[in-house]
């Protein structure tokens, strides 16, 4: 899988990861039990300092994304918990975005259909 | 000995011009994935943009075609220069001077293409990479034993050389031993393997280069090209064993400056056939995986010139070059701020040796005697020898008698200054310009003494002045 980081972007490089993780996890790009790369290795490839992705890490791990052991690295969880909702930031987020969609001339149609996308 | 300093230089610079003049101006640009530094883009096939493109290629890879021409020629009529001195000098600056030239026209069309980027409109993708997260440190080529069996066995003739130096080994059979003069280069060279492991570790924990969306593809790409980085470092480090090896044998056998010059010219001509191997092996991968790039990071804005990687904000301290093959250093990692500046004071301390050679060798050296010592001056005192201290003197018809081995000091074709084993003796004093004929060998009760003045008749009229000052 590919991320793409964007050092000039407003959200900040852990969260990009982060994001781009799960969105991996979600699309099946990256699979159930499927090995991460090292904390030192993913920072050489990008170039940051190794605490931006442990705290991309710790975050995956604390929201149950991935699993850590000192033997095997980070992997992504077998078992994901589903939990059957949106989170509150999360629909907050939705919502600025649809609310900017319908502001610039965007059809309902066509959020669902890109929803319609992403779900797949 | 001049003809083959030429040749070596020769042999240095002529294939070095044509290799690079072969990867940074390719003729095919459409195929390549950077132009003049700059990422090739869709947007430069399509239109007139093609033709922009076109002209500024053409246009500086025909220049960079004369510059390669002109040092070609340049380079076979010093091979008609004699004189090791000014050669060396005469040599030096002009590598310096064609290497930069050649550059040129490539920062030229850096420019270009980076004036061509913006006309179009095409958005600026910096601060922007990639990752494959599948490869990420997960891509390795080195096989560590490889690169370090012949570095460690390259200690072997160093201890050797050492133990015969200390005359544990051979007492007495090896002349020029106690000089300290080989164990020194087989101990520097012993080095060079040592760095070549290391940096064949470094090069094989480069960052992965992501071309592809196909994680398979970027990790085969990576693979191949890490093979190759660690396949040259492998055989550079056999090469450095083989060329210890053979210093060594030429101590205890046959130690001379046409076998040390020889064996040097073919451990040369060996790197640079390793070298060769390993820039068409690069292209070979490069063109084999050409079609398969559908995703390249735009970081043009952070290389100056299209040469210089300057990054302030990337942690990684080496990269990949964007002119040649290899790696680079990034100027704007601290550690590249450092190594950069003694880049340069290496360059600086080149130029001036060779400002400070050509003033030796200008200077004239002249022997006289003063307040009851004799002063050997050029330039400044190198030597004071009071009158009273002197046992003997014995004069000397001809320098090509003397068999001279330095052990520090300085050693050109023409003067030899410093301390030196002559004809066996360790630890003697050496004012001599050799070719002016005469010597004059000076025991004191601490030390030997061989020197001369520039001419032959003042080296011959002092001798007759010390002479008659002891007989007094």
């Amino acid at each position: 899988m590919i991320i793409r980081i964007d050092e000039l972007s407003d959200v900040p490089i852990y969260m990009q990861i982060r994001n781009q993780i799960v969105m991996g996890i979600s699309s099946g790009e990256l699979a159930a039990g499927e090995q991460l790369p090292t904390v030192r290795a993913l920072a050489m490839e990008i170039g940051i300092n190794t605490m931006t992705v442990s705290k991309a890490y710790q975050l995956l791990k604390t929201e149950g994304y991935i699993m850590t052991d000192r033997k095997n690295g980070a992997r992504v969880r077998t078992q994901i918990q589903k939990k059957g909702s949106i989170p509150e930031s999360n629909k907050t987020e939705l919502r600025r975005i649809v609310s900017e969609a319908r502001i610039s001339g965007v059809e309902k149609a066509e959020i669902i259909a890109l929803v319609d996308e992403y779900w797949r | 000995m001049s003809l083959f300093f030429g040749l070596i230089m020769f042999i240095c610079l002529v294939p070095s011009t044509l290799i690079l003049f072969f990867l940074i101006y390719p003729k095919n640009w459409k195929e390549k994935k950077l132009i003049f530094g700059v990422k090739n883009r869709d947007e430069f096939r399509e239109g007139t943009s093609e033709n922009e493109v076109d002209a500024i290629v053409k246009k500086r890879r025909s220049q960079a075609g004369i510059i390669v021409i002109c040092t070609c020629v340049i380079a076979g009529l010093l091979l008609l220069m004699r004189g090791m001195p000014m050669q060396t000098t005469v040599w030096t600056a002009f590598i310096f001077i064609a290497l930069i030239l050649l550059e040129i026209p490539y920062i030229l069309g850096n420019r270009e293409m980076k004036a061509l980027k913006k006309s179009l409109g095409l958005g600026r993708e910096t601060g922007v990479s990639y990752v494959d997260l599948s490869s990420a440190g997960a891509v390795h080529a080195l096989q560590p034993f490889r690169v370090w069996l012949p570095a460690l066995l390259g200690l072997v003739p160093v201890v050797l050389a050492l133990l015969i130096d200390l005359k544990i080994l051979f007492p007495g059979m090896v002349p020029g031993a106690g000089s300290f003069l080989v164990t020194t280069t087989l101990g520097v060279f012993w080095l060079v393997s040592i760095m070549m492991a290391v940096f064949a570790h470094i090069f094989d924990n480069m960052k992965n280069e992501v071309i592809s969306h196909d994680s398979s593809i970027n990790a085969n790409y990576n693979r191949a090209k890490k093979k190759n980085f660690a396949d040259m470092f492998v055989l550079g480090a056999w090469g450095n064993l083989l060329l210890l090896a053979a210093w060594l044998l030429t101590f205890i056998l046959a130690y001379s400056d046409l076998t040390i010059i020889i064996s040097s010219a073919v451990y040369i001509l060996f790197i640079f056939a390793g070298i060769a191997s390993f820039v068409i092996k690069s292209k070979k991968i490069d063109s084999r995986y050409e079609k398969e790039m559908d995703l390249l990071a735009d970081d043009d804005d952070h290389w100056i010139l299209g040469l210089l990687y300057y990054n302030p904000k990337d942690r990684r301290l080496n990269v990949e070059k964007r002119a040649g093959v290899g790696g680079t250093v990034n100027v704007g990692h601290p550690a590249g701020k450092v190594i950069l500046g003694l880049s340069i004071l290496a360059l600086v301390g080149v130029i001036m040796s060779l400002v400070w050679i050509g003033m030796i060798e200008s200077t004239p050296m002249t022997i006289k005697i003063e307040n009851g010592s004799v002063i050997c001056h050029q330039i400044s005192d190198d030597y004071v020898i009071a009158l009273d201290d002197i046992r003997s003197i014995s004069y000397g018809e001809d320098t090509d008698e003397l068999n001279l081995i330095r052990t520090h000091g300085i050693g050109t074709a023409t003067i030899q200054k410093g301390s030196f084993t002559v004809n066996g003796e360790t630890g003697c004093k050496v004012f001599l310009r050799i070719g002016s004929g005469n010597y004059i060998k000076i025991v004191t009760d601490s030390d030997t003494y061989y020197i001369n003045a520039s001419t032959a008749e003042e080296t011959a009229d002092v001798y007759k002045q010390i002479d008659q000052a002891l007989r007094l």
